[in-house]
């Protein structure tokens, strides 16, 4: 039954367990957030951007063929809450600027994803009730830090530093629900 | 009233088996799968699941397409209605057993092996 139970979680989740896949844009979304910090070029020029978001689609590319390799493909059923989850996301992100409001909406949705992927995952992902606590936690930063674009500053890095580990920690999990193929004993 | 150990034994063997119960659950949670993703999932030598998977389509209850794609040939795998409705159906059942078995524990305790 358990290994049943496995069986039917790693096949529904599989391409969402491809943690390392997601990794790259992560990390643009990580450079983009401190570009103005660390100067690592001049902040808000778009061409760099571009050219940030080319190399992570190239890397992306090259991860995804790693996990065809290893691990093989699955055509899965097709499902809208990755348009939704998107949607939310934006809008989160627009009201959060235009309001100012002292509580994130951006965090919230965050910690609501996590929440409501960990109540999908039978217990294999219990990591994720962590992360929708901290992002919870970090949605309130705007009543603590002022002004609220430095309170937003510090919730862009939680989240995207909790959700790095969160995929590496997916990544983990699918090496380890997905034991090595067996060749035949020559 | 049949026990349910005698239920147990009129399950559909060609479903039952282990292995071909991990793939036809596997194939149900998704479109279709590749060769390479059912051998990892189930942990199952090429050769083991080449035979499984032959005795699946033979019942018809899988269909394997093989393509090319790029210059590599892909075997994938797609379960097809009768194999969909079986492993429901093969779930339903055990789901029932198991609920006969737990009121049948409740009717009839074992005999007191102290008397």
């Amino acid at each position: 039954m358990e290994t049943l139970k496995r069986v039917r979680f790693v096949t529904t989740h599989f391409y969402s367990l491809q943690g390392l896949r997601y990794i790259p844009v992560m990390l643009v979304a990580l450079i983009v957030t401190l570009e103005g910090r660390l100067a690592l070029y001049p902040p808000g020029r778009l061409e760099y951007r571009f050219l940030l978001l080319l190399l992570a689609y190239a890397a992306t590319e090259i991860i995804s063929r790693y996990y065809q390799r290893t691990f093989g493909a699955v055509q899965s059923e097709r499902r809208t809450s990755a348009i939704i989850t998107f949607l939310a996301l934006a809008a989160a992100v627009v009201t959060d600027v235009s309001l100012q409001a002292p509580v994130s909406l951006f965090g919230l949705v965050v910690a609501a994803f996590w929440g409501y992927h960990w109540r999908q995952s039978h217990g294999y992902r219990s990591y994720y009730a962590a992360l929708a606590v901290i992002s919870a936690l970090t949605a309130f930063l705007p009543m603590v830090i002022q002004p609220v674009a430095e309170a937003h500053f510090w919730l862009m890095m939680v989240l995207i530093v909790t959700s790095l580990g969160g995929m590496i920690l997916d990544h983990l999990l699918l090496v380890r629900l997905l034991p090595r193929q067996n060749e035949e004993p020559s | 009233m049949t026990t349910p150990f005698e239920s147990l034994a009129g399950l559909d063997r060609l479903v039952h088996e282990p292995a071909r119960m991990a793939i036809l659950t596997a194939l149900a949670a998704c479109k279709s799968a590749d060769f390479l993703f059912l051998q990892n999932l189930t942990g199952l030598t090429k050769g083991n699941l080449s035979t499984h998977l032959t005795r699946l389509e033979e019942g018809k209850l899988i269909e394997v397409v093989k393509e090319i794609v790029g210059k590599k040939m892909v075997t994938r795998i797609v379960l097809t209605e009768p194999g969909r409705a079986a492993i429901n159906q093969h779930w339903q059942r055990l789901q029932e057993l198991r609920d006969q078995a737990e009121q049948w524990q409740a009717e009839e305790p074992p005999p007191d092996e102290t008397a």
